[in-house]
């Protein structure tokens, strides 16, 4: 028992929230613990989203108590503390939207009223989404599989701070739940994951090998990071999850693609680990995803060099030639070496000058309707910088190499991409490409033999989709917009979601954000949080608040460490 | 709609808007100070620096009301205001330094002039005026026994009272028929009957105290003159009717020992004398025996100590805000720091000796100590007059009693329902 129910004037109670009082020996009530209150034949599950302690003195009082007490006896009596705390109302049955009718007592939440929670979420639609904080044992919370996979609504965003709010670390957790979840109801489900901070996804498969071994491993790595007290909450959810919600860590597989030169690469030579290398060539990419390599994300593309790039390439379509991006480059500087007419002129005559016999040797670019030599000559210039920079994951040699294609995307498996050690050209290059393939396959229903739905994993999501105009982010905006309907679901995680594109953000369904700065939670993206925008900065390792279209509220949430970090 | 309503309909009530408030907001703005003759006992010094106390004050006492005129019975023109109070009184004590309720006692009452309508009516009153459907508050007294048999909300503690007569042992009228025209005096004298409840109500628990907890010190948020304190007595409870006049010295006496009085709004004091408690040199406490021949009857079982708790704050807010500049008077009986003599009564006879080596002194400079010591901490800064002179122990158990009231719309539902 808590306390009761508030219902007066200066604190009503209203069908959204409830401020109720907190007993002497309840003190444990924090932000984000989860409560209840019933009466009438009627639950009410709330989440504490704040907190007051007060005393009906003043504060010019006690500073002339303090003073006046300075060098003498000390003070007989104490202010009486009044302990309050406001509920965000986040279920309630029957569903109603009504407040609270009277002052009802108020008490924890415990595993068996969580069902009230969860209730309109069907049993086999139950993806484990974390744990509810504050709770004496642990109490699983849900997404909703259509709402996150497809095709009732998709997408998750991710954002926080480096280093604190362990976003990755949570797509990895939400990657196992939703591949426990695929298996136990044989849902070809297939999560896709791109590497972009050094080994960070790429020792996925080093695990513990049972339960057993992972508490040991969760106790030493509690102590060598200087979080003790965290190695048991981190077992018990553990063992919660994998026994009543049968996720299963240590039965998924991890699939590899990475690039040749990867200095990662050893760790799966050494674990001979089964991995699958990738390079593209020209012919292996859209123009479109060729333009997004060629330039940055912030930069706005001069639409003569758009258009030239188009032409080019669809005449070379045309001409069913293929090429690579060594003889793209050397034709880009074909055109920015003669004007058109020098070119016609030199091809068409039947006596050509000197000059003209040495264009005819010299010119064997496609001939195009026109181009402008500033032009080409910029297009080259980008080309040629891109070329001597990218020699991971580009062919430049070849027309076509070894991309990855979606029969290579294989269910019930995290298919890991490295993108690390890449540059920044060659990473847009490789999410674009995978991120079309992907989109191509399940629409043009290749699912039939692969996986039926996919959920794509993107960190630093605001290189692919920034905020700025800019042709690099349409995939993305693609997917996000048309993405539920094809059962491909996106979980894009950033620092500031500020920075990335509103489409995009607006597009996700479901929101997750860990410990930020108050400056980024300001911003009026962050409105859904409500009260709860106050205790974001404080949020701990592991501890999130979810937005979930199944939930009334925002929901803190606690998650266990991913047992590949315990290694 | 219970039969407490269907009665008052059967006498043409009608319910009104409840928001009309009956209690003064500030009463110390409009008491007036009387000054008459006093004797100086002595005046007692601390330093407050050093300030060591070994009594302990262990139980606050306080009361609260709240009246709204509920309904009005239109026998007459202009109509009969009917008065609803819900009063509470307890007792306090600290946990852990947090002052906590150690009792709780409250109950509703109805009140109108029933007596002087059923004069008015003569042979025509209304025959429903005869049958009062709940039970009554009268001259009888026992009003902290009804209250202590029932708890609000388990059993709704609801007493009729006919504020047309008064709790005197032989009841008098105090509205004549052809006054009930005079609205204020019905609505002056119905308050004046809760006020008697609610005193009432405080001098039971502090029977009730001294009874369970006879070493313990009980201070009463008010006087221990008589007419303000023991004349209730009877009211409270039948059985202590001794003490409304001190009738029975030994048991007076007995009852007196553990109880002090705090009066924040000091309505009488000394003519001469009361300069020492203004000395900043340190607290100055001078201590009277109150010898006026109009007083003398109010006051000749205590002497009055008069003590400028927080002189520090006269730095910063102006004395003048306070009814008498800042100082509290402390009621202590002399049972408190004397030996029992037969004459204690008579204070011609009888003078408590306060020399310094006498136990009387060092019992009275105890007591002292234990109120200085509860100088801190202030209460709320909201009122000057509070800010100088109350105890935040009794401040504290007067929120707490407070926040129990029912509010005006809540009186007026309960006399629906009842």
């Amino acid at each position: 028992m808590i306390g009761y129910v508030i219902i007066t004037h200066d604190r009503p109670a209203k069908p959204d929230g409830f401020w109720f009082t907190i007993e002497k020996n309840a003190e444990n009530v924090q932000i984000g613990s989860y409560i209840i209150t019933e009466g009438d034949g009627q639950r009410i599950i709330g989440v504490v989203e704040d907190e007051e302690y007060y005393s009906v003195t003043d504060a010019t009082s006690q500073y002339f108590s303090e003073i006046m007490a300075s060098g003498g006896p000390s003070l007989p009596t104490y202010p009486i503390v009044i302990k309050i705390a406001k509920a965000r109302i986040v279920a309630r049955e029957p569903s109603l939207s009504v407040p609270p009718k009277s002052r009802w007592p108020v008490r924890f939440l415990n595993a068996k009223d969580a069902e009230v929670l969860h209730k309109n979420i069907p049993d086999d639609k139950r993806i484990l989404a974390g744990f509810l904080t504050g709770s004496s044992e642990p109490v699983p919370v849900y997404y909703h599989a259509n709402f996150l996979l497809g095709d009732q609504a998709a997408h998750m965003n991710i954002g926080g701070k480096t280093g604190l709010a362990a976003k990755t670390s949570y797509g990895v957790f939400i990657a196992q739940a939703v591949l426990s979840w695929a298996k136990k109801h044989g849902e070809p489900t297939a999560v896709v994951m791109f590497n972009v901070k050094r080994g960070d996804l790429m020792t996925l498969h080093k695990i513990p090998k049972n339960m057993k071994d992972a508490e040991e491993k969760i106790k030493s790595w509690a102590k060598k990071t200087g979080q003790p007290d965290k190695a048991e909450i981190y077992i018990n959810l553990w063992n919660s999850a994998i026994s009543t919600e049968e996720i299963d860590p240590f039965g998924i597989e991890v699939k590899y693609f990475t690039y040749p030169t990867d200095p990662y690469i050893k760790e799966l030579d050494n674990a001979k680990y089964r991995y699958r290398l990738y390079r593209y060539g020209l012919n292996d990419i859209t123009v479109h995803e060729l333009l997004a390599a060629l330039y940055s994300p912030h930069e706005e593309i001069p639409m003569t060099q758009v258009n030239h790039v188009y032409a080019y390439l669809e005449t070379m379509k045309q001409m069913n030639r293929q090429v690579s991006f060594k003889e793209m480059y050397t034709h880009m500087h074909q055109y920015a070496s003669y004007e058109p007419r020098e070119v016609r002129d030199a091809l068409s005559t039947r006596q050509p000058t000197p000059q003209q016999i040495v264009i005819r040797s010299r010119f064997n670019a496609p001939l195009l309707d026109n181009w402008h030599i500033s032009v080409a000559g910029a297009i080259e210039r980008r080309l040629g910088g891109f070329m001597d920079r990218a020699r991971g994951a580009i062919d430049s040699t070849s027309p076509s190499c070894s991309p990855i294609k979606f029969t290579d995307i294989e269910p019930y498996k995290i298919n890991v991409i490295q993108l690390y050690g890449l540059t920044d050209s060659e990473k847009r290059l490789v999410v674009n490409a995978v991120l079309r393939e992907i989109s191509d396959g399940l629409a043009v229903g290749e699912s039939q033999i692969g996986a039926k739905r996919i959920m794509i994993l993107i960190d630093e999501l605001n290189a692919y989709a920034p905020k700025t105009k800019s042709p690099i982010k349409e995939q993305i905006i693609d997917i996000t917009a048309r993405g539920r309907d094809l059962q491909l679901s996106m979980i894009g995680i950033q620092q500031f979601a500020s920075g990335i594109d509103t489409q995009v953000y607006g597009n996700c369904s479901t929101k997750v954000i860990g410990n930020s700065d108050i400056a980024e939670i300001n911003s009026p993206l962050y409105k859904y949080l409500g009260e709860f925008s106050r205790i974001v900065p404080l949020l701990g390792k592991g501890e999130l608040i979810i937005y979930h279209p199944m939930y009334a509220s925002p929901m803190p949430v606690i998650f266990p460490v991913p047992l590949h970090e315990v290694m | 709609m219970g039969e407490l309503y269907k009665w008052l309909k059967s006498l043409k009530g009608s319910p009104v808007y409840p928001g009309i408030p009956c209690e003064e907001l500030s009463p110390e703005l409009t008491t007036v100070t009387e000054t008459g003759a006093a004797d100086l006992l002595k005046v007692y010094k601390f330093d407050l620096s050093s300030l060591q106390a070994d009594e302990f004050i262990r139980f606050f006492v306080d009361g609260v009301q709240r009246t709204a005129i509920v309904q009005e019975l239109n026998l007459l023109s202009p109509p009969i205001p009917v008065v609803a109070s819900h009063i509470i009184a307890g007792a306090f004590e600290r946990e852990n330094n947090e002052v906590r309720p150690a009792i709780i006692r409250e109950l509703l009452v109805l009140l109108f002039p029933r007596s002087a309508l059923m004069q008015k009516f003569g042979d025509n009153v209304p025959k429903q005026m005869y049958n009062v459907p709940i039970p009554t508050l009268d001259s009888t007294g026992d009003f902290y026994v009804k209250a202590s048999q029932s708890q609000l909300g388990v059993e709704t503690n609801i007493f009729f009272v006919d504020s047309s007569i008064t709790f005197e042992k032989t009841p008098k009228p105090s509205i004549e028929p052809s006054e009930l025209i005079a609205i204020g005096k019905l609505r002056g004298i119905a308050l004046n009957r809760i006020s008697a409840i609610r005193r009432a109500l405080e001098v039971g628990i502090v029977m009730e105290l001294r009874k369970k907890y006879p070493k313990d010190f009980i201070c009463i948020d008010g006087p221990l003159a008589r007419m303000m304190f023991l004349i209730y007595a009877r009211l409270a409870d039948s059985h202590f009717e001794y003490l409304s006049d001190l009738s029975d010295s030994q048991k007076s006496f007995e009852f007196l020992q553990k109880v002090l009085g705090v009066v924040k709004e000091v309505e009488f004091i000394p003519r001469t004398g009361l300069e020492h408690a203004f000395n900043t040199d340190a607290i100055n406490i001078p201590v009277f025996q109150i010898i006026d021949p109009e007083k003398m009857e109010q006051f000749r079982h205590l002497i009055c100590c008069f003590i400028w708790i927080r002189p520090e704050l006269r730095k910063f807010i102006p004395i003048s805000g306070t009814m008498a500049s800042g100082l509290i008077r402390v009621d202590v009986p002399i049972p408190a720091i004397c030996d029992y003599v037969p004459s204690w009564l008579n204070p011609n006879e009888f003078r408590p000796d306060l020399n310094n080596s006498s136990s009387s002194c060092k019992k009275l400079e105890g007591i002292l100590k234990a109120i200085l010591r509860e100088r801190l901490p202030l209460p709320s800064t909201r009122s000057h007059h509070r800010l100088f002179v109350e105890l935040f122990p009794i401040a504290e158990g007067e929120r707490i009693l407070k926040s129990r009231l029912m509010s005006h719309e809540e009186l007026r539902l309960i006399v629906e329902r009842m």
